[in-house]
């Protein structure tokens, strides 16, 4: 959905509309249906929408803002979620066969009852990667959600209905779940904006677990304003979920126009980024470490301590945390599980639980050496790409554009540490490339507000795909 | 570093298919072989771990004896455990 201009609409200026009598939730969520009516055949970004409830939703936000009643940004606004946390609406199936219909009847979780009493507008649930995990997979009765911009390419998972929903207009936001890089993947290969919060900000109830240590809720919208206002209604410690850290509210949107100007920031400088990245990507990156610098930031290289191993580690470790929570079932249904699924899961039963004990004790003692490293050169920030190719074809892909060495995200997973992906570019062939930014524990705000004031000096974000409407 | 399909060919599907049985897990035995391709790489991949020296006290996770929250305290600091 656009405005005049050409624009896509944003959660911001949508919310600017609303307030200012210039459109209707109604409208908003009445003209979304019919984008998601026309594209979703063949995008397969949804497994359910939720239609006549989120018209419902949508009257009583007009009728609230008619009254003078502001629940703040998110206010009228449409969102989707992805279908690995739970609802009200009806089941989440993480879009397997094998999730029993039961999980999930308590309905909605804490992050979805905030978005709610926000103000948002849920329209539905969203595809993914079975389980968060695996491959697009054409053997089961799912749809394959298809990159807005080609639609042979893969939208990157496993957040990936929320991805391409965003890009091509069907949300103007939603939620992702972040493992090893589920929210930044999908925003970077699709164009879009997505944020990893700090690990222990925001609650991971109600969601099926992947890897439990390594789970993340996270916002994927158009820009970092949105990302930082859907945030803020997010975050907060909650008792069903016991890793969430109890910490004062934040506005993440009160500092959000601090600018680009003082900030330090490290270019990570490993190896493992330019062998797992395209000479394109890597001259796009330079570009957009360029801009942060025009903008007032002083970089510098780093190289990140134990970065290798923390990278792997994350898929290792998945790998032994899912396969606690899929045991029972891939004993007894290991045929309902795709091919792609099942392979990866069990891979956690290869790994003894020595392995594990020592994975774990270099992530601890990385998250430390990494904030050592940050403090001592007094870095606000470290950047690099998120990934070293764009897009990849579902078939025919070079291995070097699919394997692991190519996505730059799992290492936050291990940390913790907040870690946002916004548009920096294209490939040669014309696919979205992303630029991720990380930070300390806990200063998401400024990771937001570094990204948007990136995208105050850039149109990367505004780039809209050939299948939009 | 070597490792068992190095060392003595087959040796890799035998130690995995016994690895999945403990698990309880009896795949069609072109998974069972999949799999055995993959163990080498994962073997060597959780290895390097081993060369990091992570001292003496680091554990993989923080336990304590005075909380209620049913996994032994929050993990230490923001990275989780």
């Amino acid at each position: 959905m656009t405005v005049d201009g050409g624009e896509p609409l944003t959660v911001q200026s949508a919310g600017a509309a609303l307030r200012a009598g210039r459109v209707t939730s109604v409208e908003l969520v009445t003209t979304l249906h019919a984008a998601a009516d026309s594209l979703d055949e063949t995008l397969g970004t949804w497994l359910a929408r939720f239609d006549e409830q989120a018209l419902a939703a949508a009257e009583e936000a007009d009728a609230e803002l008619a009254r003078g009643i502001d629940r703040g940004p998110l206010h009228g606004i449409p969102v989707g979620v992805k279908d690995i946390l739970a609802t009200d609406e009806g089941p989440t199936t993480a879009q397997s066969l094998v999730l029993d219909s039961a999980w999930g009847v308590g309905g909605d979780g804490p992050v979805i009852r905030r978005l709610r009493a926000g103000g948002a507008v849920i329209m539905g649930k969203t595809t993914t990667m079975e389980f968060a995990i695996g491959r697009p997979d054409f053997s089961k009765p799912f749809p394959v959600p298809r990159n807005p911009w080609n639609t042979e390419r893969w939208t990157g998972g496993s957040s990936s209905g929320t991805g391409n929903g965003v890009a091509s207009g069907q949300i103007l936001a939603g939620l992702g779940t972040d493992t090893a890089g589920s929210v930044r993947l999908p925003a970077a290969y699709n164009g879009i904006t997505g944020h990893k919060p700090t690990f222990g900000l925001v609650p991971k109830s109600a969601c099926v677990p992947l890897g439990m240590s390594y789970d993340h809720v996270g916002p994927m919208a158009r820009s970092a304003w949105d990302c930082a206002a859907m945030l803020g209604v997010m975050a907060g410690a909650d008792p069903s979920d016991r890793t969430t850290v109890d910490r004062p509210p934040e506005d993440h949107l009160a500092a959000i126009d601090r600018g680009l100007d003082g900030l330090r920031i490290g270019v990570i400088a490993n190896d493992a980024i330019a062998e797992g990245s395209a000479e394109s990507t890597m001259a796009v990156l330079a570009a957009a470490v360029d801009e942060l610098t025009a903008g007032g930031a002083a970089v510098e290289p780093v190289d990140v301590p134990l970065y290798d191993e923390i990278s792997i580690g994350a898929f290792l470790a998945l790998q032994a945390e899912s396969f606690a929570w899929h045991r029972s079932s891939l004993i007894d249904r290991w045929e309902d599980y795709g091919r792609p699924t099942r392979l990866t899961i069990a891979q956690g039963a290869l790994i003894n639980a020595g392995d594990l004990v020592q994975i774990e004790r270099v992530r601890q003692v990385a998250r430390v050496a990494v904030l050592e490293l940050m403090e001592q050169r007094r870095l606000d920030l470290l950047v690099g790409p998120t990934t070293g190719h764009g897009a990849p074809p579902f078939s025919g892909a070079a291995p070097s554009a699919t394997s692991i060495a190519s996505l730059h995200t799992p290492a936050w997973n291990s940390t913790g540490f907040p870690a946002l992906s916004i548009p920096m570019g294209f490939d040669p062939d014309h696919l979205p490339l992303g630029l991720q930014l990380i930070g300390r524990p806990f200063a998401d705000g400024l990771v937001l507000a570094a990204g948007h004031g990136y995208q105050q000096r850039t149109s990367w974000h505004r780039q809209l795909p050939p299948h939009h409407r | 570093m070597p490792t068992n399909e190095d060392e003595h060919p087959g040796a890799d599907l035998e130690t995995v298919r016994a690895l999945l049985e403990g698990a309880g897990l009896v795949p069609p035995e072109d998974e069972v072989e999949r799999l055995a391709e993959l163990y080498p790489g994962i073997r060597k991949s959780i290895d390097r771990f081993y060369a990091v020296d992570a001292g003496d006290e680091v554990m993989a996770a923080v336990f304590r004896a005075d909380t209620t929250d049913g996994h032994g305290g929050r993990p230490g600091g923001a990275g989780g455990s």
